[in-house]
């Protein structure tokens, strides 16, 4: 019986031409349409961030100090060459993931790069940290300050956590590990200290969109199973009072009703993943954390549209736009039109961001491409699945009805 | 006698309106048994309620000599329902709509296919077997929608206006097929306006009205209930009062009307008035243009019970 049902359901999803059209291809044109919309900003300033240029002053510091901040800006840049014509400083590798390029200089060859613009700001390493910029207040470039201070910063904290552990080890109140510089790397590698603000900056604004028209795509199942349950109560539709009359009951008629959409929208979304990645997004290289946060709000979505149709009086029309229009709003809301829309509502009805699905599973992804660390993609994933057994719960005593007042 | 339906005392109610009203019925084995009434009598709901899809505040439903619950999947099994709407998926074909409906009771696909190609020969749609819905003319959309219904041979079948719609053709297949069913060994309950269908087609009917059913019995029994008789209508120029007076004295007569020259006439039940008529005439040697006499119909004892037509367009 279940085989015969989902034989002749996905039958008749894949004959449905139009139904098809919605299910497949504007997923993929919606995709796609994106793509073209932002390719301008793919290339420019504000998706590729410009990593801030730096000249190093070593002067008269003390060896160890040279060398930690040696590993520092090997981990958060690369060395650069000055131009030729006065421009800022080259590189000569990808400055694919770094901060900063930076030059080792004298104090005097530092000033004159600055005075030249041909590097934004000048380091001087010590016993404190110091960093020279002009134009500090200049609008344009205040984010190089910013991102460079925080980076500092947390240099600076790191560094004071180790020379204490330092002078717990010469005191020999512990035995050390490791190297102090393996050390340093070790800390950076966790946590580089940006502020999320300054790190969403560089990578992640036109991501933003990408993430949450993810975050859609996977809630956009939702219009699709209400129309499914339209096929399961009798009161909705004189096929659905057919079926009814079958010797079935009601949970295996669902289960049959709802797997060939579990199954399709699951498939659609895998390939919106890779087709993305034909296109040129990178959403970073954790494809099987992706992938389940994907199909998690591809299943939130089914069960919120099974919710939806079993729960509300109305007729299949009014549902069905609902089953749309939802999703499109908490798309809007997660800042899949505006990315700003994102931040408003993060600052001022964090609330909503964390009960709309469509922002969870974007700023899932977030997540996973701006952190190390998975605590808030696994944190997501949790209010994710709540969601989710909330949706199937609101389904069950939906559909838990046996006979009807009226159809 | 074995007894495949019984409902005894059955209200449902729609908010304020009562659309059934404290009934009861019972349908017999291998009988086709007609439940007539107007728009909105109540027939469909009573069916509905009968297979418990529809809640009822007050009464009781036996099916097979059992009680019909939703949950009653053995029944169910049983039973073969064809809806007024027809109820098909517009994306799969003639053939797979038959197939799938009829899959939902038979899991055996060989013993499927067998059902499947008798029904599609039974509606004579065979050579529209790969169509789609969309493309069938009304009438084939019935029967297929009728295919549907009953390709699992159930033992008791609801029929809800089958014929709604139908060309003279599709009609009086499905009618010819409802009686092969019934001669096949299916009890069958078919709702219907037409009293021309009821007369032909059942063993026994229920005529039906604002919930209630109003009088049981085979068409002969039921016209035999009425009060009236045939009406004879005659076309004739020369009438005076005296005459129309003198007719209307006529023991057989009921009743008389006389405008524009014809003269209607409602008989007494039970008499043969057509003659007592035909002698007048005679007798005063009144000249007659045109004579006809009609015997009561269903409509007559609805008309007469309720004060309405059973159908509009009657
Ligand atoms: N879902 C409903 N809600 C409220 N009233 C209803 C509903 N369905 C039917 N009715 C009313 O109940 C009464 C009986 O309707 P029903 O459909 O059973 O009649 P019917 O005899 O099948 O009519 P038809 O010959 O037009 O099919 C009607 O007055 C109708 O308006
Ligand atoms: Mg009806």
């Amino acid at each position: 019986m279940f085989r015969h049902i989902t034989k002749y359901k996905t039958l008749a999803l894949v004959k449905d031409h139009s139904s098809l059209f919605w299910t497949l291809f504007f997923p993929l044109v919606l995709v796609t349409v994106f793509h073209l919309a932002m390719s301008g900003m793919f290339s420019s300033d504000t998706y590729r961030f410009d990593p801030v240029t730096v000249a190093v002053v070593t002067g008269d510091a003390k060896q160890e100090e040279i060398k930690a901040f040696d590993t520092f800006l090997d981990y958060v840049g690369v060395p650069g060459t000055p131009d030729e014509n006065d421009g800022p400083l080259k590189v000569d590798t990808d400055p694919q993931n770094a901060y900063i390029i930076y030059i080792k200089a004298e104090p005097e060859e530092a000033r004159v790069l600055l005075d030249k613009n041909q590097v934004y700001a000048f380091v001087e390493v010590g016993e404190t940290v110091t960093m020279t910029a002009k134009n500090i207040l200049n609008s344009s470039n205040s984010l190089n300050g910013s991102v460079l201070r925080s980076l500092l910063e947390r240099y600076t904290q790191i560094k004071n956590t180790m020379n204490s552990i330092e002078n717990l080890v010469t005191s020999g109140a512990i035995r050390p590990g490791r190297d102090f510089e393996e050390r340093i790397r070790k800390a950076f590698e966790s946590d580089t200290g940006l502020h999320e603000e300054d790190q969403g900056t560089k990578k992640g604004d036109v991501l933003i969109y990408f993430f949450a028209l993810l975050g859609y795509l996977s809630i956009f199942p939702m219009a699709g199973s209400i129309s499914s349950v339209a096929e399961l109560e009798a009161n909705q539709s004189s096929r659905a009072a057919r079926s009814w009359l079958a010797p079935y009951p009601m949970w295996k008629r669902f289960f049959a009703e709802i797997t060939p959409n579990v199954v399709l929208y699951s498939i659609l979304i895998v390939i919106i993943y890779y087709y993305l990645g034909v296109l040129g997004v990178d959403l970073g290289p954790r494809t099987g954390y992706i992938l389940v946060l994907l199909l998690l709000g591809t299943l939130t979505g089914i069960f919120m549209g099974t919710a939806v149709g079993s729960l509300f009086k109305g007729s299949t029309g009014i549902k069905t736009a609902l089953g749309i229009g939802l999703p499109l709003v908490l798309g809007f809301f997660s800042g899949m039109m505006a990315s700003e829309i994102r931040k408003l509502v993060k600052n001022s009805i964090p609330f909503l961001q964390k009960i709309n699905p469509v922002s969870l599973v974007a700023e899932g992804l977030y997540s996973l491409y701006n952190y190390s660390t998975l605590d808030r993609y696994f944190d997501i994933v949790i209010r994710l699945s709540i969601f989710l057994v909330i949706a199937i719960v609101l389904t069950i005593i939906g559909l838990r009805r046996s006979n009807y007042e009226s159809i | 006698m074995q007894t495949e339906v019984r409902v005894r005392n059955l209200v449902k109610r729609y908010k304020d309106l009562v659309a059934v009203d404290h009934l009861d019925l019972e349908i017999q084995k291998g009988e086709i048994y007609g439940l007539l009434g107007p728009n909105g009598s109540g027939k469909t709901t009573l069916i509905n309620c009968i297979l418990s899809l529809l809640r009822y505040e007050k009464g009781e439903v036996e099916i097979f000599g059992e009680p019909m619950r939703p949950d009653a999947h053995h029944l169910k099994q049983n039973i073969g329902v064809v809806s007024q709407e027809p109820a098909v998926y517009d994306e799969l074909s003639v053939y797979e709509n038959i197939d799938y409906f009829c899959g939902l009771y038979v899991p055996d696909k060989a013993v499927r296919r067998k059902l499947v190609e008798e029904v599609i020969e039974f509606v004579q749609l065979d050579e529209f077997r790969k169509f789609r819905p969309k493309k069938l003319s009304g009438g084939l959309l019935r029967r297929l929608n009728l295919a549907c219904g009953i390709a699992h041979k159930p033992r008791l079948i609801f029929l809800d206006e089958p014929t709604v719609a139908v060309d003279p053709q599709s009609r009086n297949r499905i009618l010819e097929g409802i009686l092969q069913l019934r001669d096949e060994g299916s009890t069958i309950v078919y709702t219907t306006h037409y009293m021309e269908e009821v007369e032909f087609l059942c063993d026994r009917i229920s005529i039906m009205d604002r919930g209630k059913i109003l009088i049981t019995g085979t068409s002969d029994e039921i016209k035999a209930i009425s009060r009236s008789g045939e009406t004879v209508r005659v076309e004739t120029f020369d009438l005076d009062e005296s005459h129309l007076k003198a007719i209307e004295a006529l023991p057989t007569v009921e009743s008389l009307e006389y405008e524009q020259a014809e003269l209607v006439l409602k008989m007494k039940a039970k008499t043969n008035g057509l003659l007592d008529i035909l002698n007048y005439f005679e007798h005063h040697n009144i000249p007659m243009t045109k004579i006809s006499s009609k015997q009561p119909t269903l409509n007559d004892v609805f008309l007469e019970i309720t004060g309405k037509e059973l159908r509009d367009d009657v």
